[in-house]
């Protein structure tokens, strides 16, 4: 039994290839049904996103399992056979298991971290188990896989820094205010980023949107989506020192908020700080507001900026995340080998047996030559000695690994017995 | 003063404080966790060591400039831990610890004794006098140390450089809220100190004010302290201003507090 991981992703290939063998979810069960048509093939889970298309096969041969799956995916994905295998990688057993745990925690992902993965490989089991592809070894492997990230999650800083300028905007705020709840926003513009700042905010639950917008139409559409309120654009300086963040994304090309409105509104606001977002290129907060006391002001070059460096810093936590997986496959693996000897100890204990209870019945058996009782005896003395010749061979074959390139002890075992 | 429990008292804030440090170097919240319980050890034991203390001296208890050092940082390490969870003050630890280390060094090393004698000293005024006083400068210290971290985050804030740091203090409003709320409550305080400091010179010397250097600090504080929370309170004068301005009035009442020394005439 061995686990195989056949696929390619966003590190090994482009994303035209990419686009060709993701598999729709409707189709997932028609692959998976394929893949296990094979009879290396025992089990089989299918991980396809936009980043990445793998199989996962429990196999009992990689080599041929590892050739039919990326036949079965160069059929369905269009790709002739040589083309795709130059971008496909396959791994088997200890790697194959570390890549499912680095693809699950988000180790591997475009951006290191990201939590979505988790989501998906979960849909993708949660398939696999619907068709009926997954088997014991599978379960357990997709259960570690997600209990590890989970893992990693806690004890490593892999998702604590944002990598969206809008998000970083919104913890920004946070810094600056603490809670959010109750503060009023004011967005200028709709642009997209703007929007998306103002819908973190929104789930921050922000007192009050308030949306200014030079064309009426498109701002009351985006305030019914952010549930917020329109206010005239050519008002909106009149009344700045009500709100406690301002996020600017309009397609002005000079400053739309300058120095003097926000060192009046700062006056009226008796200093309590204000948070100015500049989305917009080119910007359209003058610069030099930030000078003003209790005024925080950063435009889409600062938000770049912390957004680059947390990547580094998930980078970097994705080091002690490795550490915890090469701990995990270990563990893993090793719980995976006693599911693999239990059925050599039942059957080597059960020919044991049978030969003793043969010999037994052989001698014995006729009756009158042994009263009940010592018969009883005889049988207890018999499982005693059958019990103790086993009992170095099954704790050497639980605890100990033969050497590399050595045939497993349970594999001998079995040839020695001749079970099976 | 107990040599066995002063040490141990100390060597628990010690590496309680190097704990905190540790936390805030390598970003790892069990060296915090670690720092806590050792905080919380080093409590116990210092709170051992001040009833061993103030049994040992016998009423009114705190007689000597040392109690009063022990005291003030007792209370200090008593405000930490009530308000650290709170007011997300965890990582502040890397202040406390240290300034309440500080403190108690001064407590073993300066040892005046007041020149109250005879019956002046054997005066509920003075467990009064100092247990405010030990207080006032708890809370005050707290305004202090939260306005340094105020400073540090919000010039990090200002410059567009925000650090992880960051994620483990407080927010700047909140900070800005903690400063004066410490600053009110540490003005109350600072007035029955001064108000029972005045009626101990009474008895010690027949006049509720002498020429006593310390007595004219504490009072100078309490003016400087009056216009500054007036003005914050009728303008919302806010931010970093306001903040240096009082960080930089308690290391002068402290300075001069160390400088000068009480003279009952």
């Amino acid at each position: 039994m061995h686990f195989v991981v056949v696929g390619l992703s966003h590190k090994t290939a482009p994303i035209e290839v990419r686009e060709c063998l993701a598999v729709d979810s409707d189709k997932v069960p028609q692959v998976l049904s394929k893949l296990l048509q094979n009879g290396d093939v025992q089990e089989g889970m299918l991980i396809s996103t936009c980043n990445r298309v793998e199989a996962y096969l429990v196999a009992k041969h990689v080599e041929r399992a590892a050739q039919y799956a990326s036949q079965v995916l160069s059929e369905e994905g269009g790709i002739k056979e040589e083309e795709l295998s130059k971008l496909l990688y396959v791994k088997n057993n200890g790697d194959a298991v570390a890549h499912l745990f680095r693809v699950a925690a988000g180790v591997d992902s475009m951006v290191v971290g990201e939590s979505q993965i988790t989501g998906q490989v979960k849909e993708a089991y949660a398939l696999a188990v619907e068709n009926r592809t997954t088997g014991v070894y599978l379960n357990k492997l997709v259960h570690k896989a997600l209990n590890v990230s989970k893992r990693i999650r806690t004890e490593t800083g892999i998702g604590d820094h944002p990598v969206s300028v809008s998000y970083a905007a919104v913890l920004l705020a946070e810094r600056i205010f603490g809670d959010l709840a109750g503060k009023k926003v004011l967005l200028l513009g709709a642009g997209e980023m703007g929007a998306l700042a103002a819908k973190h905010l929104s789930e921050k639950k922000v007192g009050e949107i308030r949306i200014a917008n030079r064309t009426r139409e498109k701002g009351a559409e985006l305030a019914q989506s952010l549930s917020g309120t329109v206010v005239p654009f050519e008002e909106f300086s009149d009344r700045l020192e009500e709100v406690d963040i301002v996020i600017a994304s309009t397609a002005a090309d000079d400053f739309v908020v300058k120095e003097d409105a926000v060192k009046e509104a700062m006056q009226r606001r008796k200093g309590r700080p204000m948070f100015f977002i500049d989305i917009s290129v080119p910007r359209n907060i003058d610069p030099a507001i930030n000078q003003i006391e209790n005024v925080y002001l950063y435009d889409i070059d600062h938000l770049k900026g912390i957004v680059e460096s947390n990547l580094k810093e998930r980078e970097r936590e994705s080091r002690s995340a490795e550490e915890i997986i090469a701990g995990e496959v270990k563990g893993f693996l090793s719980a995976v080998g006693q599911i693999d000897l239990s059925p050599t100890i039942e059957q080597l204990s059960k020919k044991f047996d049978s030969i003793r209870k043969g010999e037994i019945e052989k001698y014995f058996g006729k009756g009158g030559a042994i009263t009940p009782e010592q018969r009883e005896a005889m049988e207890g003395c018999t499982r005693a000695i059958v019990n103790k010749i086993l009992h170095d061979p099954i704790i050497l074959m639980k605890t100990e690994e033969p050497q590399e390139g050595a045939p497993k002890y349970s594999e001998i075992l079995k040839k020695l017995f001749k079970l099976e | 003063m107990s040599i066995t429990f002063s040490i141990l008292t100390a060597g628990f804030y010690l590496f309680s404080s190097l704990g905190y440090l540790l936390q805030l170097i390598f970003s790892r919240r069990r060296l915090g966790l670690v720092a806590l319980w050792l905080l919380r050890l080093g409590i116990i034991v210092h709170t051992v060591l001040l009833a061993g203390e103030l049994r040992r001296n016998g009423y009114p208890f705190i007689v000597g400039e040392a109690d009063l050092y022990l005291c003030a940082s007792w209370a200090i390490m008593a405000v930490f831990l009530a308000v650290r969870s709170r007011y997300r003050l965890q990582a502040s630890g890397a202040l406390f610890v240290p300034l309440v280390l500080l403190i108690l060094i001064f407590a073993v090393v300066r040892r005046g004794e007041y020149g109250l004698a005879g019956e002046a000293i054997a005066n509920p005024w003075v467990l009064i006098h100092i247990l405010f006083m030990s207080l006032t400068f708890a809370v005050f210290a707290l305004s202090f140390l939260v306005g340094i971290t105020y400073l540090y985050e919000e010039s990090q804030l200002k410059n567009h450089h925000p650090g992880r740091l960051l994620a483990w203090l407080p927010s700047l409003e909140m900070m800005d809220g903690i400063h004066y709320k410490a600053l009110t409550v540490g003005f109350a305080l600072l007035s029955v100190g001064i108000f029972s400091g005045a009626a101990l010179s009474k008895v010690a010397s027949g006049k509720f004010f002498s020429e006593d250097p310390r007595q004219l600090v504490a009072v100078g504080a309490w003016v400087l302290y009056a216009i500054f929370l007036n003005v914050h309170m009728k303008s919302g004068w806010r931010g970093r201003k306001g903040i240096i301005l009082s960080i930089l009035g308690f290391l002068g009442v402290i300075v001069a507090f160390l400088a000068l020394e009480h003279r009952v005439s």
